[in-house]
């Protein structure tokens, strides 16, 4: 296999480009150029919110235009609609002028893991259908046919249709739009207590690990206090305790999944510490707030990622198992497992209504581990130096 | 401490006392084992000291102890261990304290340049830390500093090699980016633990040309550990010779290869090829340095020894100072005090001569 590499496909790119034809492409179509250049997983992503977004204003243009009593929900999706489009226009069209300067000669260790990563099919796929899930949940607004909640008992457990495509529900909620909005919730829960438990374990790991001696001690028992609970039924006591509502739903998912992340950075911290040159940095008498804050935890960044993107699909999961158990996000709000849970008992007849929802929470979750994998495919080996 | 810059210390001063240090560590099994025990030297602003002896026998324990960076808890200096930087105390010191005296006032480099440095900063970023911790610059003046500090310890186009991964350049070069760094924070002092031993030959020489230019124009004293001879030989100025923890002999370069006193240093000359010389074979010392955990109560180099004799076995010998035409000379040997008069008729200077 003599395959060219990706820096000199970048450079055969760069010296096609003054053709005029891929300018033109990056003010039209940002992203095109991407991937005539077969960089798929950054072209893909970037094609997808350009076409969406002038897909979602095409088409729901009226709803968009609609200034009148904004939701939180509205502003969002309105944000994240006109941000969406300007970055990747902007993005495509910033790029077609840096380009022209030459490539810069030596990649970088990101650029390198980024080269791998794309090589990784099913991992560009999955971070694909990632983009996509996440640009669903955040235009839902527009993208919605009807009010989730609202209630139409005169359309009840109707089957999948022209009018309602993924049927009705027993209040006569269409299935669709509840779908849409529960990935608002899913995923909102997913990332935001992913984000505090890895932060919170990664500066403990960090710490333990580089301190050592008492305090190593004591944060590790600490660690072991909280996994010796079995996960599911710490979550099921913690939200008995409080009312379940999305807050406390999302605090108590973050405030228990740390301890996965602290061992493996402390681990991490544990090796690196070792290496010499922890001690030369010392040696140049650099305080422990920074030796840990600048040089180790940049060297267990690969690690973190890695470990943050799994955890959000099995946060997911997690979430939609204390929904089903009826701790979760209480109805009408819809959130995935409240979902499955309110499809329960029409399993046998109205099939969809448990169906639909866990396909969506497998196929998130299967798509959030993909990319976990492929990443750390790609960032273990480039990152150890 | 916020002293003033360094360049105005006297050259010539004592910078460095180092008294009775003595470390151990303690081994999983609890076992303690006194890696250095009872090394005293002296160090004067602006010149090159050089320790040598084999390896194991506490050269890099002694720097670390100097600089307080053995291990805890398993390593310690003991009571009575005393190091003192220009007057200063540093043993029992304030760590937040000697944390700000190392990299500010001493420095040191390390022996593998390929792991010295951290893989996911740039060049430029781990050379500017220092100069914004020590020396107080904001990014901009740090960044040009760090120009002038790459092209000083001879890297070509230092602009380009700033932003550099570590993992792009050479061993050399990267123990010259070490050297930046060291640099950085305007030391008084130096520390050097072997710092050319995983290089290339070539390198090396080039390496420690440059090392000793430094010295000279930043007006820095040396501490440089090395197994080396030759290097000892063409760039220091004294030399101090370990043996198993223990500090066998320290006396000025020219006296230390003219006239060695210490059995074991005339050892390791006699087994140094020379070009100056025609010897049939190199005499190779006899025997391996024993292992820390069984150092012998004694004289540590009786066994290894063609001159021991059986007060050697019995009893440590003690260190015998004298000035001899100004410079300080000492010398851990029973064949140098009266006792070896008294027992084979013998005075210090026959008992060379064998």
């Amino acid at each position: 296999m003599t395959e060219p590499s990706p820096a000199m496909e970048r450079a055969t790119a760069v010296d096609a480009r003054p053709d005029g034809g891929r300018t033109w492409l990056a003010f039209v179509l940002p992203g095109a150029p991407q991937i005539l250049e077969k960089r798929w997983g950054l072209g893909g992503c970037v094609v997808m919110v350009w076409l969406g977004g002038l897909g979602v204003l095409g088409l729901r243009w009226r709803a968009v235009l609609d200034v009148g009593g904004y939701s939180m929900d509205e502003w969002v999706a309105l944000t994240t609609l006109v941000l969406g489009l300007v970055l990747a226009w902007g993005w495509s069209v910033t790029r077609m002028r840096t380009a022209e300067s030459p490539a810069r000669a030596e990649p970088s260790p990101w650029d390198e893991a980024r080269t791998v990563f794309g090589k990784n099919r099913l991992a560009v796929a999955g971070l694909l259908a990632i983009v996509a899930i996440y640009l669903a949940a955040l235009w839902t607004p527009y993208l919605a046919p009807y009010d989730p909640m609202a209630d139409d008992l005169t359309r009840r457990l109707m089957a999948p249709s022209g009018d309602h495509l993924l049927g009705t529900d027993e209040y006569g909620r269409d299935v669709l739009s509840r779908l849409l909005f529960g990935a608002r919730i899913s995923l909102s829960i997913g990332l935001v207590a992913v984000a505090i438990s890895v932060t919170i374990g990664t500066i403990l790991g960090a710490v333990a690990g580089y301190i050592g001696g008492w305090v190593d001690g004591l944060i590790m028992r600490l660690v072991d206090l909280v996994i010796s609970f079995p996960s599911l039924v710490l979550l099921v006591t913690v939200v008995a305790l409080f009312q379940p509502s999305l807050f406390v739903i999302i605090v108590v998912l973050g405030l228990t999944q740390w301890p996965g992340a602290t061992r493996l950075v402390r681990g991490e911290v544990l090796s690196l510490r070792e290496r010499e040159f922890v001690l030369a940095a010392r040696a140049l008498g650099f305080s422990r707030a920074r030796i840990i804050a600048r040089h180790l935890l940049p060297n267990v960044l690969a690690t973190v990622i890695v470990v943050a993107t799994l955890g959000i699909g099995q946060t997911i999961v997690l979430e939609a198992g204390l929904s089903f158990l009826g701790l979760g996000v209480q109805s009408p709000t819809p959130s995935w497992g409240t979902m499955v849970n309110d499809g329960r008992d029409h399993l046998t007849s109205e099939w969809w209504l448990s169906t639909v929802p866990g396909l969506a929470i497998v196929f998130t979750v299967l798509a959030f581990n993909v990319v976990g994998d492929g990443l750390r495919d790609a960032l273990d080996p480039r990152m150890r130096g | 401490m916020n002293g003033p810059p360094t360049t105005g210390l006297d050259p010539g001063a004592l910078l460095l006392e180092v008294t009775d240090l003595r470390t151990s560590f303690r081994s999983g099994s609890g076992r303690v084992t006194r890696a250095v025990d009872g090394v005293s030297l002296r160090i004067r602003g602006g010149e090159t000291l050089g320790l040598v002896g084999e390896s194991g026998c506490g050269k890099t324990a002694t720097a670390l102890s100097i600089m307080g960076l053995i291990p805890k808890p398993n390593g310690k200096l003991e009571a009575g261990s005393s190091v003192r930087f220009r007057g200063k105390e540093l043993v029992d010191a304030d760590p937040d304290c000697l944390r700000r005296f190392r990299g500010r006032h001493m420095a040191m480099i390390f022996q593998e340049p390929m792991t010295s440095l951290n893989p996911v900063l740039s060049v430029g970023e781990q050379v500017g830390e220092v100069l914004r911790t020590h020396r107080g610059m904001n990014r901009k003046q740090a960044r040009d500093r760090t120009v002038a500090l790459l092209a000083e310890v001879g890297i070509p186009d230092p602009r380009r090699v700033q932003d550099e991964a570590p993992h792009r350049l050479s061993g050399g070069m990267r123990q010259r980016v070490m050297i930046a760094m060291a640099l950085a924070g305007e030391p008084e002092l130096l520390i050097a633990d072997e710092p050319t031993t995983a290089l290339d030959v070539t390198i090396q020489a080039q390496l420690l040309e440059l090392l000793d230019d430094l010295r000279e124009r930043h007006g820095m004293a040396m501490l440089l550990i090395t197994h080396d001879l030759g290097v000892v030989a063409e760039f220091c100025h004294r030399v101090a010779v370990m043996y198993a923890g223990h500090l066998v002999e320290s006396a000025p370069v020219a006296d230390i290869f003219g006239e060695p006193e210490h059995p074991y240093t005339r050892g390791l000359l006699e087994s140094v090829p020379r070009l100056d010389r025609v010897v049939a074979r190199l005499s190779p010392i006899q025997g391996t340095v024993p292992r820390a955990t069984r150092w012998p109560g004694a004289c540590r180099f009786a066994e290894r020894c063609p001159h021991a004799w059986d007060l050697c076995r019995d009893e440590a010998p003690p260190t015998v100072e004298r000035s001899v035409g100004g410079a300080e000379r000492s010398v851990r040997c029973w064949l140098h005090t009266s006792r070896a008069e008294e027992a084979l008729g013998t005075g210090p200077s026959r008992a060379g001569e064998t």
